[in-house]
């Protein structure tokens, strides 16, 4: 008997129907395809006790609780209580039901499958990209001198900048960019999905060694880490006009503009990163000199209206025009006025009794000035300096056709006149400052989650890893989170000897295919094309991608060319002209298909300098980070390369190259595999035992012929059945064990 | 919004009978309306249970049937003393939820800073909010800017202003609804509550044509002439008894603190045997033990009497005929009582057996220098041996009462089979069809049943 145990109790699966569960770790049949172990569509009856465990779900209206068919549900299923599949969840993905009679939900059955908990890992990240990891522990202020620290950073650190290739020792700060090592995102990965992994062989692999360089156009640091957002509260500033004599002018009395006036109160921040923006007193210290052509940016929205206040019977002459404008001024230098678009007044026929009140307009207005210093009197300076005082100044310019005019009025009573007062009405203001785009910064702080790869899929990069390493992963015994990963033939070798002689079933039909008639006559494992000149020129001349293999198998039958593919672009390494091999990367136009890159520390070459700023020269004393393809201090002589086989040729003179590529390391006895294999398929006697000392690397005996499992097929753990499995013979160098 | 209780069930209710709730609530027209029930263990704040449903088209009522729930809480116990399980006590909560709206009908006005503003008092939305502003008739074309999304750029107690200019409003005395954007909800659980509601495990019928409302008051066990929980008929019949030391547990609700004595009595009201058989049980359901230990040698009846004014009392029927097998069901009755049914005349038992092979490699051995199979090799290998048994029973003659429990027996869910040793078994009856024989057409009823063990004899590989 067969039940399926969950943390809440056991479902009781329904008498007489199959319980068919499913076997394996790979499909020979596609090399790269990692599968996990599930169930096809298992029924459960519908008695009060799976009622209660699944929460009523037959009914429509019934409400999550314990059991929710949206959260993952752990379970084992147990056979005769020998439990034959662990660390598995559960999916409820149908019910069934039918009345009879007049009792409510009277018949009711559940479909669910059970699917193992290393499958639910893929599926947990198949929706996330890299840049959903939070990497912000590793945000770091840089300049210069911190770039050059970093190069002799190992994974503990993190992150270690890259040195791009150049053809002189010149090089501009912003074309560094900071490279995560390809473990902390594999960590992060399975950490941010709830998992753990265990990879005895990543030492061995130095898979703790590659680094992926961020690969966009994003500088390593910005404005925003001089922004600035503050808020003003509102703010009544009142232009009072002069009081006149009587009969002081025929043709008209005069009415003056309002401000400047200088924004000095009523401040708040929400963004002041780097504490330049004094909220006391509406003050912005400039923190870094800009020249003349260069300037700090406002962006600025004011609410507010602008009124007539009438002190006297007067009527303008004309049509006048008031404008509002901001401004920022910068070490007491007024810069160009922001205007808001005009509001005019006229009436030539009314003398308004005092006091009246006009109000010319209300306005809620975007304002984007700059803030600039190109030179003043009597201390003439060129550009903004590092602590230049930077502060907003509002007013109200009038006039007629052209706004710096004074505007007249005509007195009407016979004792003194004032014309109207000017009273702006600020309600708020929201404004940024940050400096302009092109401002070459010197330093600022790195925020790491802007520096990572976009849009590469979460589960593609730990497919690419796995195709790289040819990797398995299984789940371990001991805890329901972690997955053991192994290389293939790491896995194969350490697999048991087990005797399944007497549990063929002979009389049932086996059928033996050769493998090679299963796959197409090439098999190519291959980096992807990118479009970067290294790249394009040594497709364009060998007409391949540079680091793949392609193999040829034995059979004249079959034909085709099945390609293997990471997400990852190969990396060409050329010597400079200071003596540094660097990845040919452009520091000035950084875009490209994701790359990885091994790390062999820091080495010393001659010296590089490393400009930022205007005017800042920082010499790195010949050290480089020397990353590549090729693993080993002699770039010369290398001792491993992460490309899967012998390039056509490099661009620089290797003396002696390395054979240990992914392909001889990681892939060969694969292909060995598939060249001279062949696949049984037959049915085996097996009971639950069997399946639970089963282990998918186990070396099959069956009479004179030794095979691994490919997969176990829809074993019934319902009923003592035949079990249909598939079989793929061994490859001659795998271990086996000792014969006496 | 105030909740009304159309219809609801008994106190006590046999868990496999409808047991339907019906509310009403006069706002039930509101966007996004459901009507919530939410059920707890007595006296419990954790939720089993949480039905969410939509008005019924026509009535506009709440309806959910919580019986499948009900049963799914109760079970059976082949014992005698407190059976709680087979008891359930719940509070029900019925509330409602609705998707957050105000409707305002004061006209729009402009705002401080030239925006719309909303007059509505108490409207709760606060600074920030995201919302969704539907127009009545014609305020699209009127104020198309009003209509649709907004934010909430000032809030008071009793006006809003979103970020609308006032200066697109056409008209502003078209009337709106104001959502949250997200459809955020407001719920209350708890409108009205029944608390200390009973189920048992049982199912109620008058009879095979009529379901009938189930007599709540007759059982719960409060009055002189209270039934217990089980399908035998009080008291104008009586139920054959096949001798000493076969009972029948009749389950019944009882309560905490009351002292039940059980006396038999024959028909002359005679005390056939002295107690005291007192039972002092907690809360909810109990089975009674009924078996005159003693030969009784006539027809009883036993009474259950609790101090609290209960009283419970069934008649039987001494069966002194000559007997060939003392082989006995014990079944669980309609209403979760045990009784027990004789087969008297004689039982055949019966077994089947199946098997299932397979060819398998055989290995040979070396004899002399030569290869040769060996005379004890396993070709064809049994991998797998079933024996099934099953009894054929047979009943003595029988009235038109017993006749009819023998229907109950066919169709019971839980059975064992007692044989001659004593020993219990459970068993499932192989019967899919029977004759309820009646005394006016057939004098004489005699019937017989196959049954099959429910556990197999183990058989080694």
């Amino acid at each position: 008997m067969v039940r399926i145990q969950l943390n809440t109790g056991y479902l009781d699966v329904k008498e007489g129907t199959s319980f068919p569960l499913n076997f394996s770790i790979g499909d020979i049949r596609d090399i790269s395809k990692r599968t996990g172990n599930f169930s096809k569509t298992i029924t459960l009856v519908g008695n009060s006790n799976n009622d209660r465990l699944l929460n009523h779900y037959y009914d429509v209206n019934i409400q999550a609780g314990t059991f929710n068919i949206n959260q993952l549900t752990s379970c084992d299923v147990i056979q005769d209580g020998i439990p034959v599949m662990t660390n598995a969840t559960l999916q409820l993905i149908n019910i069934k039901k039918s009345q009879l009679t007049s009792a409510y939900e009277q018949m009711v059955e559940y479909e669910v499958l059970i699917k193992e908990n290393r499958g639910t890992f893929f599926t947990d990240i198949s929706n996330k990209y890299l840049n959903d990891i939070d990497f912000s522990d590793l945000d770091h202020a840089v300049d210069s001198d911190v770039v050059i620290d970093t190069f002799d950073n190992v994974l503990a650190d993190g992150y270690k900048y890259v040195m791009p290739f150049n053809i002189n020792n010149i090089y501009q700060l912003n074309w560094f960019k900071p490279a995560i090592y390809a473990q902390t995102y594999f960590d992060r990965i399975f950490a941010t999905a709830g998992y753990t992994y265990t990879w005895d062989g990543l030492e061995a692999a130095n898979f703790d060694k590659l680094l992926i360089p961020y690969n966009g156009d994003q500088k390593i640091v910005n404005w925003n880490d001089y922004k600035v957002v503050a808020e003003n509260s509102g703010v009544t500033i009142i232009r009072v006009q002069e009081i006149y004599p009587v009969g002081f002018s025929f043709s008209g009395i005069d009415q003056g503009k309002l401000g400047p006036h200088t924004l000095t109160t009523g401040w708040s921040e929400t963004i002041d990163t780097q504490n330049l923006f004094n909220t006391t007193n509406g003050q912005y210290t400039t923190p870094q000199y800009v020249q003349p052509a260069q300037s700090y940016v406002y962006e600025a929205t004011m609410a507010g209206e602008v009124f007539l206040d009438f002190n006297s019977s007067v009527r303008v002459i004309g049509n006048a025009q008031y404008r509002v404008y901001l401004r920022a001024s910068v070490a007491g230098y007024g810069n160009v006025k922001c205007y808001l678009p005009p509001f005019y007044y006229t009436d030539t026929v009314n003398y308004f009794a005092s006091p009246t009140v006009i109000s010319l307009g209300a306005f809620n207005q975007i304002f984007t000035f700059n803030a600039s210093l190109t030179s003043h009197f009597p201390d003439p300076q060129l550009g903004i300096d590092v602590g230049d005082i930077q502060i907003m100044q509002v007013g109200v310019d009038i006039g007629y056709n052209d706004v710096n005019q004074n505007v007249h009025w005509r007195q009407f009573s016979a004792s003194s006149v004032q014309t109207p007062d000017i009273r702006l009405v600020i309600d708020s203001i929201n404004v940024t400052i940050r400096p302009s785009d092109d401002v070459p910064l010197v330093s600022g702080d790195v925020l790491m989650n802007r520096l990572i790869p976009e849009k590469i899929k979460q589960s593609d990069f730990i497919k690419s890893i796995f195709l790289m390493y040819n990797i398995y992963a299984i789940g371990d015994p001991d805890s329901q989170t972690n997955l053991i990963l192994i290389s293939r033939d790491e896995y194969y070798d350490s697999g048991k000897a087990v005797d399944w002689t007497n549990k063929l079933m002979k009389d049932k039909e086996q059928s033996m295919i050769f493998i090679p008639e299963l796959s197409n006559k090439k098999l190519r494992l291959s980096y992807k094309a990118d479009t970067d000149s290294p790249n394009t020129v040594y497709t364009g001349i060998t007409q391949e991608i540079y680091g793949q293999v392609e193999i040829t198998f034995e059979n004249e039958y079959v034909k085709g060319i099945d390609v293997k593919e990471l997400i990852f672009s190969p990396t060409p390494v050329q010597q400079t002209e200071f003596g540094a091999f660097l990845p040919l990367l452009n520091g000035a136009a950084p875009k490209t298909n994701l790359r990885i890159l091994y790390d062999n520390g820091e080495v010393i070459a001659n010296n590089v300098v490393i400009r930022s700023g205007y005017d800042t020269i920082t010499p790195t004393g010949g050290a480089y980070p020397y990353l590549s393809h090729f693993g080993g201090l002699d770039p010369f002589n290398p001792v491993s390369d992460i490309n899967f086989a012998v390039a056509q040729y490099y661009y620089y003179q290797v003396a002696q190259n390395t054979n240990n590529n992914l392909y001889n390391t990681y892939w060969r006895r694969t292909v060995a595999q598939i060249n001279g294999g062949k696949l049984l398929t037959a049915y085996f006697l097996l009971n639950e035992i069997d399946i639970q000392l089963m282990e998918l690397n186990d070396k099959i005996r069956i009479d004179n012929s030794w095979w691994s499992i490919n997969k176990i097929i829809d074993y019934n753990a319902n009923d003592l059945v035949p079990t249909k499995v598939e079989l793929i013979s061994l490859e001659t160098e795998i271990d086996l064990p000792n014969f006496g | 919004m105030a909740t009304t209780i159309i219809a609801q069930p008994s106190v006590l209710m046999p868990a496999y009978n409808p047991i339907k709730y019906i509310i009403d609530n006069a706002d039930n027209n509101d966007p996004g309306f459901r009507y919530i029930f939410t059920i707890y263990p007595a006296g419990s704040a954790t939720q089993i249970a949480q039905y969410k449903t939509l008005p019924v088209y026509g009535t506009g009522y709440g309806e959910q049937d919580i019986s499948k729930l009900m049963q799914s809480l109760v079970t059976w116990n082949f014992t005698n003393g407190q059976v709680n399980e087979s008891w359930y006590q719940y509070d029900i909560e019925f509330g409602y939820e609705f998707t957050s709206n105000i409707i305002y009908t004061n006209s729009l006005v402009e705002s401080g800073g030239g925006d719309v503003e909303i007059q509505y008092t108490a409207h709760g939305f606060v600074l920030g909010d995201q919302i969704s502003i539907t127009q009545a008739a014609g305020g699209i074309a009127a104020n198309p800017t009003v209509e649709g999304l907004h934010t909430v750029v000032y809030a008071e107690a009793n006006l809003f202003v979103i970020n609308a200019r006032w200066d697109t409003v056409t008209d502003d005395t078209i009337n709106g609804t104001v959502t949250y954007a997200d459809l955020r909800k407001t719920q209350v659980l708890d409108d009205e509550i029944i608390e200390d509601q009973e189920v048992f495990n049982g199912a109620y019928s008058l009879g095979i044509y009529a379901q009938g409302e189930f007599p709540s008051a007759d059982y719960l066990g409060t009055t002189n002439l209270s039934f217990a929980l089980t399908s035998l008929t009080y008291p104008n019949y009586a139920a054959l008894v096949s001798g000493s030391g076969f009972f029948y547990y009749l389950m019944c609700r009882v309560y905490s603190g009351v002292t039940y004595t059980i006396g038999y009595y024959n028909t002359a009201n005679d005390q056939l045997i002295y107690g005291p058989f007192s039972h002092t049980p907690a809360d909810g359901l109990y089975n009674f033990t009924v078996d005159v230990l003693t030969h009784a040698n006539q027809d009883w009846y036993v009474d259950i009497i609790g101090d609290n004014g209960s009283a419970f009392r069934y008649y039987f029927q001494y069966d002194n005929r000559c007997i060939i097998n003392y082989d006995v069901l014990y079944y669980l009755d309609r209403m979760g009582s045990w009784q027990h049914f004789a087969f008297q005349l004689k039982t055949y038992e019966k077994g089947q057996i199946t098997r299932e092979m397979y060819n398998q490699h055989v290995d040979g051995q070396v004899v002399s220098n030569e290869w040769v199979y060996s005379s004890t090799a396993i070709g064809n290998r049994t991998l797998n041996t079933n024996v099934a048994y099953s009894l054929d029973l047979n009943t003595n003659w029988m009235d038109q009462y017993n006749a009819d429990r023998f229907q109950e027996l066919l169709t019971s869910p839980q059975v064992f089979y007692v044989n001659n040793d004593g020993y219990s078994y459970a068993c499932t009856i192989e019967a899919t069809s029977f004759e309820n024989f009646r005394q006016r057409n057939k004098n004489l009823i005699k019937q017989s049943v196959t049954i099959k063990l429910a556990l197999n004899t183990p058989i080694n590989g």
